[in-house]
């Protein structure tokens, strides 16, 4: 009985400090109940709507940073030329009604795909805005009835039932110009394009290949007139000749030049960004190139048919109708939903990031890839990830700053208080000193001078550093006078009279009167805190690319192009930092009214 | 033997328009087990006086001369360490306003477990058992749930209570009451008296007792120290000085006269003394009272007087002791 009342009891007691407590109605004869100062500024401050909203604001986007990167470890050294600002958004893999359940073909580009429909129509969905005036969605009219589609990173080719070639998107590297002599040739067998070049197989096993020659060094040789199939990633090219061997044809050695000689007679191949694999006669998976742990799991499979490889991932067709996928999930691109093997599937398309599974009725099943919330920045990294992740950053930052501010300002600002006299005199004129120094400048030489002779964290110590020994003396002040005025009040001389020593005077006794004050304070000096050491990252005097803050995500959006076209890379840290730079303020505004009633009524 | 003893105390306060001789040469003892009234106005060095016993002048102010003994030590030969050890263990203070005297962000607990902790080196649990037994000796109700409160939640008489606990927690050798029951009123007043009387019966406890109030001084003192510009002017046991004597000062006369009285018949007008303390920096040359006072001869307006043993433990600092020597020379 007991026990639930008290629980009861606490229950009530957690929701009122939440919402505010209901004031119950006390007869005249009644004394309201005293309150102890700390639950009186508690109960101002829960009053205070706008401070409430704000702590909540905070508290929203301060457990978000906290926990998100807790969870969800952030790879420095992660770059995706493919993935380069993409909006905000999630229709990367969203296929149009019109082509869903009549889908020929699909090609899966960098953050797009093309399909083209039983009737030669051709689709384009997902992010298609390739710059501010190429879009691969104005597909050109009059292409007849198209029979294949190939979506490179920034471009399309289509073959129509003519055998002509049509291409649009993005042309900066001639990638969409076809060349003169393949424009008689008829006998087109397979279109195909990948980062910046295109390639077109032949039916007699001629290759053709155009577009960026300088980051491919395409060279087929001997091999001319004996191709298959092609496969095409970033770096190069590799081929399967009619008799099943496969072979680079790419000039330079690469990660996955080296082909396996031991493989017997391969039926098809793919390309990840670092590795080759290939499907033997025998249903056997072999792959090769920079090694991974996982990008190698697909080798114990048997009785695989066909293979298509993504940006990071394998997929295969097992001749069981079971479609396997492995390699990186960080997209989920390789966890191959269950519903994929419960349908009859025909086809898998894969590519970069994305994965159609076609089944018998033509419908598409997609698992990978479907967009980023907020976009990604010109890495192509994730700019939510790294929001909280700066964030987390920029907070830490913020508050041991503050912590070291506090500190210094307690102890110099007590200490100033308590004694007065000469010692007052002396540490108030370092704290002058040090309050005239023009901070950002100051602070952007210190960083320039120190900053490139140590490492990353030692750089993210100084800054923090540099920021709590600059901003020290206000609070030193604010306690100063704060201690002044408590100093010579009755019961310091009581606590002496006790016999209670000096530093237990200053700290156990007068500061504890003061600490609301030094609360309200280091509310507001973390705000400014964290909005300095964005403003130091943001002039690149701060914390460094490509660990992220919410100062140095903002650097890398100063020019015009970035403003104009890719608004979600500034918009969105600017709303981060703005936000709870703003409920900060108000909280430590509320704060201070809750604490002194007075001020609010001047 | 007297427990505390000042011997031609001078304590000075340097300030930027000269020096404040806020006592100009005490001398009075405390016996064991007794209970010394020190009266006087505002400003005449009382408080001064005994916040340099425990050295807990204001940073400006210093003792110029004299000696403090206390239980045979000499205080200004203490070192800061054995000041820490004698304040509130040997000496504590109870202060004249309870309102302010307790820090208000504490719990009573807290506070009243302080000089245990450091003094007697008991530990938190210790002293918490330590809090409830002094809090029910200053015959607070309640002990339990006062200990959990915060000083505004108690009452004046409450925290002056509370105040004296703190003060009698290591069952010091000396009390000094410094006005402390000036803020309260009168039926707290008495309560706080009697609470202290008893106190001081049951633990022997010696009390220095400051005060203007020479109607508190009658119930507390054994014996009366007057004070007048950082002097004493008159010394003598409370008996002598609250019963018509021959001898007395006409400063304390003029006291005596100013208290209401149950006998005084209505419409006559109560007896002040005329004019005000002199201020500190602008004292008058020869007896520091003859400005005020209505027996003033041209000698007391030059001369100093010294303060002479008239009687057995009677002493008075004036030319004209004796009441109807003074009636005649006007």
């Amino acid at each position: 009985m007991s026990k639930e009342n008290k629980a009861k009891k606490s229950r009530v007691s957690i929701l009122g400090l939440l919402f505010g407590n209901r004031k119950k109605q006390l007869s005249f004869l009644e004394e309201e109940q005293l309150q102890s100062p700390m639950r009186t500024v508690i109960k101002n401050f829960v009053a205070n709507k706008v401070a409430m909203v704000s702590l909540i604001i905070f508290l929203i986007i301060f457990l978000s940073v906290l926990i998100y990167p807790a969870v969800n470890h952030i790879d420095l050294t992660y770059q995706e030329q493919t993935q380069q600002n993409v909006a905000p958004g999630f229709n990367m893999m969203k296929v149009p009604k019109k082509l869903q359940g009549n889908i020929k073909e699909i090609s899966v580009g960098s953050t797009f795909s093309v399909g083209v429909s039983n009737d030669g129509e051709v689709f384009v969905w997902g992010k298609t805005k390739i710059t501010s005036v190429i879009d691969v969605k104005d597909i050109p009219e009059n292409m007849g009835k198209v029979v294949q589609v190939a979506a490179g990173a920034d471009h399309v080719l289509a073959l129509n039932d003519q055998g002509e070639l049509f291409a649009w998107g993005n042309s900066r590297n001639k990638q969409c110009a076809i060349p003169e002599n393949l424009k008689t040739v008829k006998n087109i067998k397979r279109i195909y394009s990948g980062f910046q070049c295109s390639a077109a197989v032949t039916e007699d096993g001629n290759v053709y290949f155009w577009g960026n020659t300088g980051i491919i060094d395409f060279k087929i040789g001997e091999y001319q007139g004996q191709i298959d199939k092609i496969a095409i990633n970033s770096q190069g090219v590799l081929g399967l000749t009619k008799d099943g061997q496969v072979v680079s044809l790419t000039a330079n050695e690469l990660a996955f030049s080296r082909i396996p000689e031991e493989m017997g007679k391969a039926v098809d191949i793919a390309l990840t960004a670092q590795t080759g694999a290939a499907v033997t006669e025998d249903g056997k998976v072999y792959v090769w190139g920079n090694k991974t742990k996982t990008i190698h799991e697909g080798e114990t499979l048997e009785g695989v048919v066909s293979i298509e490889g993504g940006r990071y991932h394998y997929t295969a067709m097992l001749a069981n109708g079971d479609v396997v996928a492995w390699g990186h999930d960080d997209f989920g691109q390789s966890s191959v939903p269950s519903k994929v093997n419960k349908a009859n599937v025909t086809t898998v398309y894969t590519g970069y990031y994305q994965n159609y599974a076609i089944t018998d009725s033509g419908k598409a099943i997609t698992w990978g890839l479907k967009g980023y919330i907020l976009g990604t920045d010109n890495y192509g990294r994730d700019v939510l990830s790294r929001i909280m992740h700066g964030g987390r950053m920029t907070m830490t930052i913020g508050a041991i700053a503050i912590i070291i501010s506090v500190t210094i300002g307690i102890i110099i600002g007590g200490v100033s208080g308590y004694f007065g006299g000469k010692v007052d005199m002396i540490l108030m004129r370092i704290a002058e000193i040090v309050y005239a120094l023009p901070f950002l400048p100051f602070a952007m030489t210190l960083s320039a001078i120190i900053g490139n002779k140590i490492n990353e964290t030692q750089r993210i110590a100084l800054i923090m550093v540099i920021l709590g020994l600059l901003s020290w003396p206000g609070d030193a002040r604010l306690v100063r006078a704060q201690v002044l005025a408590e100093r010579n009040k009755e019961f310091v001389t009581a606590a002496r009279a006790v016999g209670v020593r000096q530093k237990g005077i200053i700290f156990r006794h007068i500061i504890p009167n003061v600490v609301s004050v030094i609360i309200v304070s280091a509310t507001l000096g973390f705000a400014s805190a964290m909005l300095t050491e964005s403003g130091l990252s943001f002039l690149g005097f701060g914390v460094r690319e490509p660990r992220p803050t919410w100062g140095n995500m903002l650097n890398g959006c100063q020019s015009s192009t970035v403003i104009l076209q890719y608004w979600w890379r500034w918009v969105f840290p600017s709303i981060a930092l703005g936000l709870s730079t703003i409920s900060i303020n108000l909280i430590g505004d509320g704060l201070r009214d809750a604490v002194d009633p007075k001020a609010n009524e001047r | 033997m007297a427990l505390l003893e000042l011997k031609d105390l001078h304590t000075f306060f340097q300030t930027k328009r000269g020096t404040v001789k806020a006592v100009n040469g005490v001398s009075y003892s405390v016996d064991a087990g007794k209970t010394l009234g020190v009266v006087g106005e505002s400003g005449s060095g009382k408080s001064v006086s005994a916040m340099s016993i425990l050295r807990l002048l204001d940073s400006n102010g210093y003792v110029a001369d004299g000696e403090i003994i206390f239980d045979g030590k000499n205080i200004q030969d203490c070192t800061k360490k054995e000041m820490y050890k004698i304040r509130g263990n040997e000496i504590s203070v109870i202060f004249q306003e309870p309102m302010t005297s307790l820090n208000p962000v504490f719990t009573i607990e807290r506070q009243l477990s302080e000089p245990f902790i450091i003094h007697q080196g008991m530990n938190k649990k210790q002293a918490k058992a330590k809090v409830i037994e002094m809090l029910s000796s200053v015959k607070i109700p309640n002990p339990e749930s006062v200990a959990k409160q915060y000083p505004h939640q108690l009452s004046g008489g409450m925290r002056q209570r509370v105040m004296i606990a703190i003060a009698l927690a290591c069952q010091p050798k000396l009390l000094i009451a410094d006005e402390p029951t000036t803020a309260l009123d009168v039926t707290i007043q008495a309560q706080i008296l009697k609470l202290m009387n008893d106190l001081k019966k049951e633990k022997g406890t010696s009390i220095l007792f400051i005060t203007h109030d020479l109607g508190v001084i009658n119930q507390m003192a054994d014996d009366v120290a007057v004070m007048y510009c950082g002097q004493v002017v008159e010394m003598a046991p409370a008996k002598k000085i609250f019963t018509k004597q021959k001898y007395s000062h006409p400063y304390t006369e003029g006291l005596m006269e100013s208290i209401p009285r149950l006998d005084t018949p209505a419409g006559v007008r109560l007896e002040a003394i005329p004019g005000a303390v002199p201020h500190p920096l602008d004292l008058p040359k020869g007896c520091k009272f003859a400005p005020r006072c209505k027996y003033a001869t041209d000698k007391c307006r030059e001369e100093e007087p010294t303060l002479v043993k008239i009687e057995e433990n009677h002493q008075i600092r004036c030319f004209y002791p004796e009441k109807e020597m003074r009636k005649d020379g006007k």
